[in-house]
């Protein structure tokens, strides 16, 4: 079995493998045919795992070949150094050389080079600051691709050069179709239940879907078949009982227990994060509490999410969440 | 080779600048009397900050003067204490061989300098007046130290007109043989809000994905929440109770891949438009900013949706709240 992680091998190759995302590929697929060079600085937005970086990568490689790939893009993600000083010094010093309009086997590719800042929203504002003038300047030879998860935190001045193009969240149809290609491919039973949980459980995110999927293969190698609860396991979700447990104990109204119940749930090593999700999803459905109650449970979840990621302990979170829930459920 | 339709279409002299009319003939009148004071450009992204500056740079010298008469230092360039004493020292000293009066330094992006730097330049302004011009830009003034807004002759550049745009917009799409329709022409003005760059890549994007710009296909191209979806947001937040509005929410953003983001920018637009009591819509905006800033941080959107329904079940809830019927 090769070692090669199945989203690397199962990357697409060219602009037509990419699949939902019809509104950039359209674009790209006639910048690719009609070589006019009209390639405008692009912005890509939208949530993990839908497909950004392997559309500019693919693009990338139709325009220039596998040869020039090299000398023509240059590609900094955030595990590079990118303060302010690369920017100056690296992507200046890119942008500024000439590269022809041929290939080296005498095919034409279009006189340009492209920059490609992946996961830009972990840049500083300053560095994206440094990149302003420079998209302007430079535009003769290069062009910027930008890519990110959360628009809000690319500067306005930015945006406001380039053309921007959100990707979807996949469609469950389109996550079962590319998941039940790499199981054939890989030689791996997964009948369509197995595959519905693993949709379910990656919200979209291809990447993890795939991920999940290469998991549970390598743990189910001996029988060869994945089911439903081994995806569940591995993508560490909470069991419908146990969130319904968790709510049975809000519902005592006994502090002790609540308390008891978040030790318990943090001891068995389930994130908090997860918690949070799948009693938000529960608790939507409710019908026992009345719409001012649901207002404030669902606005402490939207906050403790946000607390959580700032780095606030996960057992006091869940704690305040669930006493807050106690309350409203009296 | 074909340039980006922004680098393309840059106007190439001071006519062609739309929309900043008083400010361009208030500097045509300072270049005719030989009375160019240091400028000081500020304000929004698009419009038209550098394309002033490089118009009047063009007017002011020839070709061959250009590169020895103009010197552009933008947030690319380092610009720390050091590059402000020893490089714009230098080119502010050295004569030439143009008997033209003075040279013309361009600090673009200057909201990126230190304040070290900045205050290195208070005295290099006041000793060069005689043989040499500053034009410094940004887009937040706030960012300059006020020791060099005091030194400098002020211009605020304005978001940009809808009708001004229109006509600007008109000019390319004639050149570039566009294939709009007057509710495409709309879309993309609502879309820039003030700012001609962003107009101008939102319809080369629409005009390369679909051909025909028209308004569904400008809003499918950047994904924006169109203005009906928006009416229905508006009226199920409205009047639906909490899981179906939940629902179709969800449903809704799934179908159209809309980004919470852009749905909530459009919400809080729509808020302001909607005549609420004021404690109701004080309420609102201090919620969306909220919700605004967790988004910001990376939150989960569907976690975050819920505490938007939060947001406005608790704004029907006050006592002040009077529920009216929304159109248009
Ligand atoms: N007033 C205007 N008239 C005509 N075109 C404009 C105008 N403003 C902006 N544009 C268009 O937008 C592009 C960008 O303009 P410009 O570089 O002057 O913006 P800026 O104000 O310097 O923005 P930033 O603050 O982001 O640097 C230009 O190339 C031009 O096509
Ligand atoms: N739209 C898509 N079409 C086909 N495969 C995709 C798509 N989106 C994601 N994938 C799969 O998921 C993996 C990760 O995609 P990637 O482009 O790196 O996502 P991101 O949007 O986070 O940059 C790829 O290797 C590919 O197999
Ligand atoms: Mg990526
Ligand atoms: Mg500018």
């Amino acid at each position: 079995m090769s070692t090669l992680p199945w989203i690397e091998k199962y990357r697409p190759k060219t602009v037509d493998d990419i699949s939902y995302q019809d509104e950039i590929v359209a674009v790209l697929k006639k910048i690719i045919s009609n070589d006019t060079g009209e390639f405008p600085n692009f912005l890509f937005y939208g949530p993990p795992g839908t497909g950004k970086t392997s559309t500019i990568l693919a693009a990338a490689r139709e325009l220039f070949g596998p040869e020039l790939m090299k000398s023509r893009v240059l590609e900094l993600n955030s595990s590079d150094e990118r303060g302010i000083n690369v920017i100056r010094e690296k992507v200046k010093t890119f942008a500024q050389f000439t590269p022809s309009g041929h290939r080296s086997d005498g095919k034409s590719c279009p006189p340009f080079k492209i920059v490609i800042l992946d996961e830009a929203d972990s840049m500083t504002s300053s560095a994206q600051a440094a990149l302003r003038r420079t998209m302007e300047k430079e535009s003769k030879t290069t062009r910027f691709c930008l890519i990110c998860n959360y628009i809000s935190r690319i500067i306005e001045p930015i945006t406001s050069r380039c053309s921007k193009f959100r990707f979807k969240p996949l469609s469950k149809d389109i996550l079962i179709q590319r998941l039940s290609f790499i199981a054939e491919k890989e030689n791996i039973a997964c009948d369509r239940d197995t595959l519905v949980t693993l949709v379910n459980c990656s919200e979209g995110d291809l990447r993890k879907a795939i991920t999940y999927l290469q998991c549970a293969s390598r743990l189910k190698l001996e029988s060869g078949c994945i089911k439903s609860s081994d995806v569940l396991e591995i993508a560490g979700i909470l069991k419908d009982d146990v969130i319904e447990k968790i709510l049975d104990t809000c519902s005592t109204g006994s502090f002790e227990k609540v308390e008891q119940c978040v030790q318990n749930l943090i001891f068995d090593g389930f994130s908090c994060n997860q918690i949070v999700t799948q009693l938000h999803d529960v608790l939507i459905e409710r019908h026992d509490l009345n719409d001012a109650k649901k207002a404030i449970i669902f606005e402490k979840i939207a906050c403790v999410d946000n607390d959580l990621i700032e780095g606030a302990d996960e057992y006091l979170q869940l704690l305040d969440l669930l006493v807050l829930i106690m309350k409203q459920m009296k | 080779m074909a340039l980006p339709w922004v680098e393309k279409y840059r106007p190439k002299s001071l006519n062609e600048l739309i929309s900043q009319d008083s400010i361009i003939e208030t500097i045509q009148r300072f270049i005719k009397n030989d009375q160019l004071p240091h400028l000081l450009f500020y304000g929004p992204p698009g419009t038209g900050k550098t394309s002033t500056i490089l118009a009047c740079a063009k007017q002011l010298y020839t070709p061959t003067e250009f590169n020895a008469m103009v010197l552009e230092l933008n947030a690319s360039d380092d610009r720390g204490i050091g590059i402000v004493r020893d490089q714009i020292m230098s080119f502010a000293s050295t004569k030439t061989i143009f008997k033209k009066g003075f040279k013309l330094i361009i600090l673009d992006e200057a909201d990126a300098m230190t304040n070290d730097a900045q205050n290195a330049l208070r005295r290099i302004l006041e000793k060069f007046t005689d043989n040499v011009r500053f034009c410094i830009i940004c887009n937040y003034l706030s960012k300059i130290i006020p020791a060099i807004q005091s030194r400098c002759t002020r211009f605020r550049f304005g978001p940009l007109s809808d009708d001004k745009m229109n006509f600007r917009l008109d000019h390319i799409i004639q050149a570039e043989k566009v294939d709009i329709t007057e509710d495409g022409m709309k879309a993309v003005i609502h879309l820039a809000s003030g700012d001609m760059r962003k107009a101008l890549n939102i319809m080369q994007s629409t005009h390369l994905a679909f051909n025909k710009v028209n308004e569904e296909n400008v809003y499918n191209c950047v994904g924006h929440p169109s203005k009906n979806d928006m009416l229905s947001v508006i009226n199920w937040l409205l009047n639906d109770d909490f899981t179906t509005i939940y629902n179709r929410l969800i449903h809704l953003k799934t179908l159209k891949g809309y980004a919470l983001q852009d749905i909530m920018t459009e919400v809080s637009r729509f808020v302001q438009m909607i005549e609420f009591p004021k404690k109701v819509l004080i309420h609102i905006l201090e919620k969306l900013s909220d919700i605004e800033y967790r988004l910001s941080n990376g939150t989960n959107e569907k976690l975050q949706m819920s505490s938007l329904i939060s947001t406005f079940i608790m704004a029907r809830n006050m006592s002040e709240f009077k529920p009216k019927a929304i159109t248009a």
